[in-house]
């Protein structure tokens, strides 16, 4: 079976850095994975999720989706296969706009049939937004636009969700609930997930491959089998 | 008061598409579009050099208005996939629009006194039923806009004006938006041209100046008027057309009014930009307070 | 918010207790005096001298009290239509916009009183909707090229210094047309630019006789650059325009600002006292003036005493502007 994803030799470089930002990354991922991605500030994470939305080029080395060269795919292909959730929300919706005209836009993008109804969709997502679909995005909690940002991403499932730090800018408590609704979405629709953290139990957790990442190569990788044997403290030691 | 009104009437109902392309840059694509000085010429000057020539003035208007939207297009074309401020582009390119505007009318300044208009029918039978074919064109362009607005297409020019790279990443031809939006709005500048020069009586290679600032100086003081009051959003669209007409209709009530104080004219300009002043002023307190 | 309103509501107010006022001293005023609506488009001394010279004129010649509404637009097309509109809200009966551009918005706009345009070029057309006179100040290059002729009929070889103004065309070939027919040679030299014209002075053609400037704005905005080379080869610098001569040009044929509105005065005059608008044709200038500038002239060899010669022989009004600031001629 061929893997959705692959990472061959990629190097990025940025002109203005002596050190590249990734270097010879190898990696693949089988679809329905959930791959965490861990490593220090500045290893190059979030680089790495960038290269396949189409933020960044790589200088050297493909990422082939499905076998083909995620750069010959067209804007409009990629979005359709690939979502982004980072943890600035404008990054995530257009907060000028609705709930409702967030989501049209989704919805009128992928051509779809709209859902019956928008406020019973939201609710299963543990938002009380039922009321709020004329509010403008700007004006919900960190904690709603996430969880909103998350259930538009997976209204029309994407075969590969990109998770960067999507929890990090939330209390503690409501990052614990986005991450366990986050892991059961992606379990239920078997969405492949890429998802960058800095919490090793989340990994642990959540995560069913880890890649450790060090100043831009691969310093680790740990597969579902040695994972069982791993504690949140083992996971640190080896992975920064 | 009466007339007073009237002539209210009459000056904004010739702007009212300027204002409304104004709507369009400003509040949708959330940039200041200076094009709109030179497309307004434009479309004064195309309409009237085709008049002159013998061509019916419905075609005439019709390629006026898409001589417009070529010059938006252009801006847009300039601003290389949004790497060029959209204020230098629009400066630029109505800087050219002063030599093409130049080249298409031949002269300064072509007068349609005695060139028959899509009004001068109208006119010639009683100034009622002329104010009404103009109401009746502007009318028409207005709910073309509205309808627009609350299309798809409004809703992805709005998003587009929110979040670019946003709306790029989520598969939208954003290059495609921007040309759309921009020939959109210097369309219905070139429409407000058009129809001014038939009211005025000629198309002048001058008469576009300033007209950018007055809308927009409009439209803010419009929507510091009317926007407190709507809080439903899926109203947004039209409140927003709404406050463009009042804007223009509180600026030339104000101009109207100040002519009958019997002011000074050498301070009758300075008194304008206050005001214009004070409008955009209000503009950034309400940012500063959202 | 609350302070915009207010500032409108304040507003409101003044205007209405304004407009009543007005109402009330209306009344008041018994001896019926003639309105009349003068339309100045922009800021110039060339408008004013118009102005005053309709004025002064009306004033002398009507028997009937006048009064004057000056409208001053600034180069305002929003304030000039307002203006007319405020003009036509006073009730004004005659309306007197000055130039081209302000005369067909006045008569866009206004049907049912006269209008006398001053300094307006507009073809005759457009006079048959509304109640248009037009007082044309444009002279036409055949009769400057006839009064270089009849001062000097030796010369042949003219060289003539213009813009790519779409204006200046015409006019050109017009020049060039009525030099041949009195056997001059016009030799054209067109600039784009100011920088043109040094490049231009510096290789005049060496038979030339002498430099011929119309009314164009570029060119005679770099007159002395033209005016040095004029002194060096010691051949006349001939406009049409006073501004010109007092920047360095020899002499001038052309009209005084003051006479055109002379001339819209008479014109307002007879509509006033009952003659159509529509059997009154358009006025041509006639009473020319010759201005000199007499220093340029001795700098640049020429003989003032032929010039004044031939003025008084077509009756063409002298006017020395030698360093005299412009909108300072009567
Ligand atoms: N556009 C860019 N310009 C300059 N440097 C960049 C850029 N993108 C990433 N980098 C550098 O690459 C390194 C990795 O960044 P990043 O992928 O954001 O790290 P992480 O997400 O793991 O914290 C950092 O040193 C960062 O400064
Ligand atoms: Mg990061």
């Amino acid at each position: 079976m061929t893997p959705l994803l692959q990472f061959e030799h990629i190097t990025l470089k940025h002109p203005s850095l002596e050190r590249p930002i990734l270097d010879d990354i190898n990696y693949t991922v089988q679809k329905g994975d959930c791959v965490v991605v861990l490593g220090a500030n500045g290893s190059g994470k979030s680089s790495l999720l960038k290269l396949l939305d189409g933020r960044y080029r790589t200088n050297d080395g493909k990422v082939l989706l499905k076998d083909k060269n995620i750069l010959s795919l067209s804007s409009r292909t990629r979005a359709h296969c690939i979502h982004t959730l980072t943890q600035s929300a404008q990054d995530n919706l257009f907060l000028d706009l609705t709930i409702f005209e967030n989501y049209q836009l989704i919805q009128k993008r992928n051509k779809a049939d709209a859902i019956d109804s928008l406020a019973d969709y939201l609710q299963a997502f543990n938002v009380k937004l039922a009321a709020k679909l004329d509010v403008l995005v700007a004006r919900l909690s960190g904690g709603e636009q996430q969880a909103l940002a998350l259930a538009l991403a997976v209204l029309y499932p994407p075969e590969i969700l990109l998770l960067d730090e999507h929890t990090s800018a939330l209390d503690p408590k409501t990052a614990e609930h986005l991450m366990a609704l986050t892991a059961r979405i992606i379990h239920e629709r078997h969405i492949t997930a890429l998802l960058t953290t800095h919490n090793v139990s989340h990994a642990l957790t959540y995560g069913d491959r880890i890649l450790a990442l060090k100043e831009g190569c691969v310093h680790d990788c740990i597969e579902r089998n040695d994972k069982e044997n791993l504690t949140a403290e083992m996971l640190m030691a080896r992975c920064y | 008061m009466i007339s007073l009104l009237l002539a209210t009437l009459t000056q904004s109902l010739t702007l009212i598409p300027l204002a409304l392309g104004i709507n369009l840059s400003y509040t949708l694509l959330r940039a200041t579009d200076m094009t709109i000085d030179g497309s307004f010429v434009l479309g004064a000057g195309v309409f009237a050099q085709l008049v002159t020539m013998g061509i019916s003035p419905i075609i005439a208007f019709l390629v006026a208005l898409s001589c417009g939207a070529v010059a938006g297009a252009f801006t847009a074309f300039l601003q290389n996939g949004g790497k060029v401020d959209p204020l230098l582009a629009g400066i630029l390119t109505s800087f050219i629009l002063y030599s093409v505007n130049m080249a298409i009318m031949g002269r300064p300044n072509i007068n349609l006194l005695s060139t028959p208009t899509l009004f001068s029918g109208a006119f010639a039978h009683s100034t009622t039923l002329g104010w009404f074919s103009v109401a009746l064109v502007v009318g028409l362009l207005v709910v073309a806009f509205y309808t627009l607005l609350q299309s798809r297409l409004g809703l992805c020019l709005r998003a587009f004006g929110d979040n670019p790279a946003l709306l790029s990443r989520q598969g939208y031809n954003v290059t495609y938006l921007r040309v759309t939006g921009f020939s959109l709005n210097n369309l219905l500048a070139a429409a407000s041209g058009a129809i001014t020069a038939q009211i005025i009586g000629y198309a002048d290679i001058g008469m576009g100046v300033g007209m950018t600032l007055i809308g927009i100086g409009a439209i803010v003081l419009g929507q510091h008027i009317i926007l407190p009051f709507i809080k439903k959003h899926y109203l947004r669209a039209g409140s927003e057309l709404l406050a463009g007409f009042i804007g223009i209709a509180l600026y030339f009530f104000i101009l109207n009014g100040l002519l009958r104080f019997n002011i000074n004219p050498i301070y009758l300009k300075l008194l304008l930009g206050i005001l214009l002043a004070l409008f955009l002023r209000t503009a950034t307190r309400k940012a500063s307070f959202s | 918010m609350k302070y915009i309103f207010t500032c409108l509501g304040l507003f409101s107010l003044l205007l209405l207790t304004a407009c009543g006022n007005k109402h009330t001293t209306a009344s008041n005023d018994e001896p019926k005096s003639i309105k009349i609506g003068i339309i100045i488009p922009i800021e110039h001394p060339a408008m004013d001298e118009i102005t005053r010279g309709f004025e002064e004129t009306l004033t002398a010649d009507l028997k009937q009290p006048i009064e004057f509404q000056v409208m001053r637009a600034q180069g305002d097309v929003n304030l000039q239509r307002s203006m007319i509109l405020q003009l036509q809200n006073k009730g004004v009966d005659l309306y007197a916009p000055i130039a081209t551009q302000t005369t067909e918005m006045t008569a866009a706009m206004i049907h049912d009183r006269p209008i006398v345009g001053v300094a307006a070029l507009l073809p005759e057309s457009t006079r048959a909707k509304s109640q248009l006179a037009l007082v044309d100040d444009e002279i036409t290059p055949t009769q400057i090229i006839q009064f270089i002729h009849a001062i000097y009929p030796a010369k042949t070889q003219l060289t003539l210094v213009y813009s790519n103004n779409d204006k200046m065309a015409p006019q050109v070939d017009e020049a060039v047309a009525a030099g041949k027919t009195l056997g001059i040679q016009v030799d054209k030299r067109m600039i784009t630019a100011l920088p043109d014209l040094y490049s231009i002075a510096q290789s005049l053609s060496p038979q030339t006789q002498g430099i011929l400037v119309l009314k164009d704005v570029l060119v005679v905005s770099g007159i002395a650059t033209l005016s040095q080379t004029a002194s060096q080869k010691h051949i006349p610098l001939i406009s049409a325009d006073d501004g010109s001569v007092q920047n360095g040009s020899g002499f001038a044929l052309g009209v005084k600002e003051y006479q055109i509105g002379v001339e819209g005065a008479k014109v307002a005059e007879q509509i006033l006292q009952g003659t159509p608008v529509a059997t009154i044709p358009t006025v041509q200038m006639t009473k020319l003036s010759v201005f000199i500038n007499t220093k340029a002239l001795t700098a640049q060899g020429q003989d003032l005493a032929a010039i004044e010669k031939e003025a008084a022989k077509d009756h063409y009004a002298i006017v020395d502007v030698t360093s005299k600031p412009v909108g300072d001629l009567k």
